[in-house]
């Protein structure tokens, strides 16, 4: 029986298993199974359908079959085909982690504060701490409490502390966190932190597809696109999949790279002369990016040459940008960083795509993401009173539904055109806040047009808080 | 299977008129276990891109698994590739991917998806240096110092020593065009007709007046100069794109047409080749408008939706 591959990879529904069972039977019987509702048979049948559906195949059954499909495949399932079939394990959750001064204020205490003995707290999100290393302090008398980066003293020690929940909740920027410890030793206080203590999350479904879709790409030398898309999204693991061990100055915590743009001189406009380009404008002359780094009108004739940082064009000053440029960003705005900084994010994507990546003769540049802020305005919400919505119910799906959007929506906005200009469609932002359970029409007050995008940009959103929601009855 | 055998399997007093809901209830179980067996051996099966190599065998039975294994793969089909050579070329997917951004691979990519009958295909770069690819699979690469070889599907191996002719693009071109001088640029050329009633014929010159939609164009009339439709002409287009160097640019992808004569022969042989006034369509001689390109071959942008500021 030939079955399509749409069918195989639907849910069993059981009220058509049983009636293809009566079918089945039968045929096979050589007689029609004429049961009636309350006979013995269609019972047990019913039941045992029931078990094979609801028990057995659908959450069972179904997921494995689903999951060497990409296009299907989602959760566990993905997590080891990507893994066992395109080696691209998925990014684990990684706790955030960072140093913390940990210093001895009384002559209570001395000795080694052994891993684990002191908690602390982030004033802001309330996440806690625990230190992962160990280290002596002395008793405190009289003296200063130094700060890194000068030498700490006797009565000080420099411990590493790690969230006691994983992901990205429990990030702390410089100063979030208390002097004060949740529990420690007498005596025993902290400095706050001078530094972010950056963690990260479990990858997402989609972006693990991404990555096993790009993974065959990645074994050749010649540096296809999906090469590099490869690599930025996934530093660590570029390593990890040729048997290197990765910079050990990097962790183990994931980059915030979720969005990757790779611009080359193939789809990128020519130069054009006397012309208005704006900041962040990128062109291409003679096989070469060049990005504008001050606004102004571009000559008659000739247009940026060289490979020079500051090139003279008119009134306008380009930058060269290689001859693949790659920009970055996370779900939030544009990835930390630069790529002289081999510790930051953009530092990282920056040295897989060098090593891995980028043929002789072929040159690189890879840079964070602009920020382009979006000003949304004020967000009005009409929800029907008869959908029992509530208004904080509305305001969450609404907030929900902009981050998702916003959070996947491409370095250098969407595009209608290959090639062309990108956007942030205003009709589609409506739709996305629109789809909410309830939602009637949607109004966002500073957005009543599409907002274009240069290429290299990654859209920042904000709005008035809190999102306005009207209860409105609908008479039924 | 379990259920074609239940009567054989059923005791006799099970299968007795007056005690047939036994037996409805046997088959039934017998029919369950039938259909969750057969779902889980079709559903592996689909997976694997082998299945469709003996028609009606041992395997999957339909082709509609393969577009999905294709799109993991990153393996695009041929409008018209059998999904037999489809499931082949699915199979050798990482070693395609592991060749990719060589000019062999960009060649063997096009012929995949111009099959059933792929043409003569040949990728020149502005240097000067070009390979070739047989309607067989053959493959040339002839340089202009002459150091060259040519690798036959049989296994042989023997030098190509002919200096390869000199591709001039638009270093005469005025004004000068996108790219203008560039070496690093290549260009494909495909030898049309292929695969009537795709790419097999000129529609269309400069003039005749005609509007897309006009009866120009391919099956959709939606492109102009040839009769590829567009969804071929974007295939080929994504196909270049994707296989390519990054960093590397296609320029044009030309259709040339005339099968009788060798045009764009590397060897020199051939009437024409750009003489370095082929950046724009067009060129002025004595004050009069006149094409730069030979009009027995069209040219397309290879970059999907094209690029502005060129032709």
């Amino acid at each position: 029986m030939a079955v399509s591959i749409q069918s195989l990879l639907s849910p069993l529904v059981k009220k058509d298993v049983l009636a293809d069972l009566y079918t089945l039977t039968g045929l096979a019987l050589g007689y029609p199974l004429a049961l009636q509702d309350g006979e013995p048979v269609p019972a047990v049948l019913d039941v045992v359908v029931g078990w094979i559906c609801d028990k057995f195949w659908n959450p069972l059954a179904l997921p494995a079959l689903r999951a060497v499909f990409l296009d299907y495949s989602a959760g566990d399932w993905l997590s080891l085909v990507a893994w066992l079939i395109y080696n691209r394990p998925r990014i684990l959750a990684q706790s955030a982690t960072g140093p913390i001064v940990v210093e001895n204020h009384a002559a209570i205490f001395s000795g080694t504060i052994a891993v684990g003995q002191v908690r602390i707290r982030s004033t802001v999100t309330g996440k806690t701490y625990t230190n992962t290393t160990s280290g002596a302090v002395t008793a405190y008398v009289s003296g200063p409490f130094p700060v890194p980066p000068a030498a700490l003293l006797s009565y000080q020690v420099l411990l590493n502390f790690e969230a006691d929940e994983v992901g990205t909740p429990s990030n702390a920027q410089p100063g979030d966190i208390s002097t004060t410890p949740v529990s420690a030793p007498s005596g025993i206080f902290v400095q706050t932190n001078a530094s972010a203590l950056l963690g990260s999350d479990v990858e997402s479904d989609s972006n693990l597809i991404l990555r096993a879709r790009a993974a065959a790409a990645s074994r050749s030398v010649g540096g296809p696109r999906k090469a590099y898309l490869d690599a930025a999204l996934d530093p660590i693991g570029a390593f990890v999949s040729r048997n290197l061990t990765p910079p050990t100055i990097w962790g183990t915590a994931a980059p915030a790279i979720l969005r990757v743009r790779i611009q080359e001189p193939a789809g990128s406009a020519p130069w054009t002369p006397s012309r208005a380009y704006a900041l962040s404008d990128t062109v291409t002359n003679v096989e070469k990016l060049y990005i504008v780094t001050t606004a102004g009108t571009s000559a008659g004739s000739g247009g940026p040459t060289g490979t020079a940082n500051a090139i003279v064009d008119g009134s306008v000053t380009w930058m060269y940008v290689g001859t693949v440029a790659v920009w970055l960003a996370s779900a939030s705005g544009p990835s930390g960083g630069t790529s002289s900084d081999v510790t930051s994010d953009v530092g990282k994507a920056n040295v897989a795509i060098q090593m891995f990546c980028v043929p002789p003769g072929v040159t690189a540049t890879v840079a964070a993401a602009v920020a382009l802020s979006l000003d949304l305005g004020t967000i009005t919400i009409n929800v029907t009173a008869e959908s029992l919505v509530t208004a904080e119910e509305a305001r969450a799906t609404a907030t929900a539904a902009l981050d998702a959007f916003f959070s996947t929506l491409p370095i250098g906005g969407a595009r209608a055109i290959a090639n062309g200009q990108g956007w942030v469609y205003a009709n589609k932002v409506v739709g996305v806040i629109e789809q909410g359970a309830g939602v009637i029409t949607a109004n966002i007050s500073l957005l009543v047009a599409d907002v274009a995008v240069n290429v290299n940009q990654v859209v920042v959103p904000s709005h008035a808080v809190p999102i306005q929601v009207n209860i409105v009855s609908q008479g039924t | 299977m379990l259920l074609a055998d239940i009567a054989g399997l059923l005791p006799q007093w099970m299968l007795t008129t007056a005690r047939r809901g036994f037996a409805g209830l046997m088959a039934g179980q017998a029919a369950l276990v039938d259909a969750l067996t057969e779902a889980i051996q079709e559903g592996r099966l689909a997976v694997l891109p082998g299945q469709l190599d003996v028609p009606g065998g041992n395997g999957f039975d339909n082709f509609d698994a393969l577009p999905l294994i294709g799109r993991d793969r990153g393996i695009r089909q041929g409008l018209l590739e059998s999904p037999f050579d489809y499931a082949a070329r699915l199979r050798a997917w990482m070693d395609e991917w592991a060749a990719s951004a060589t000019p062999f691979e960009v060649l063997d990519q096009l012929a995949a998806i111009l099959s059933p009958n792929p043409p003569v295909l040949r990728l020149v770069n502005g240097s000067g240096t070009w390979w070739t690819r047989s309607t067989s699979g053959d493959f040339i690469l002839q340089t202009a110092n002459g150091d060259g070889f040519l690798y036959n599907t049989n296994g042989s191996l023997s030098t190509a020593s002919t200096n390869a002719h000199a591709w001039v693009w638009d270093t005469l071109a005025d004004p000068k065009p996108y790219g203008f001088g560039d070496d690093q640029r290549f260009w494909i050329i495909i030898y049309a007709p292929c695969n009537a009633p795709l790419l097999s014929g000129i529609s269309g010159t400069i003039g005749d007046g005609r509007l897309i939609g006009m009866g120009k164009g391919g099956p959709d009339a939606t492109t102009i100069g040839t009769v590829a439709p567009s969804i071929e002409t974007e295939l080929i287009r994504n196909i270049v794109q994707e296989w390519r160097s990054a960093g590397l640019r296609c320029s044009h992808i030309i259709i040339t047409f005339g099968a009788a004569i060798d045009y764009f022969n590397p060897d020199g042989s051939s009437p024409d080749y750009p003489d370095g006034t082929w950046g724009w369509p067009c060129k002025v001689i004595a004050n009069i408008m006149s094409p730069a390109r030979v009009t027995y071959a069209r040219f397309w942008r290879a970059e999907p939706g094209g690029v502005a500021g060129s032709n």
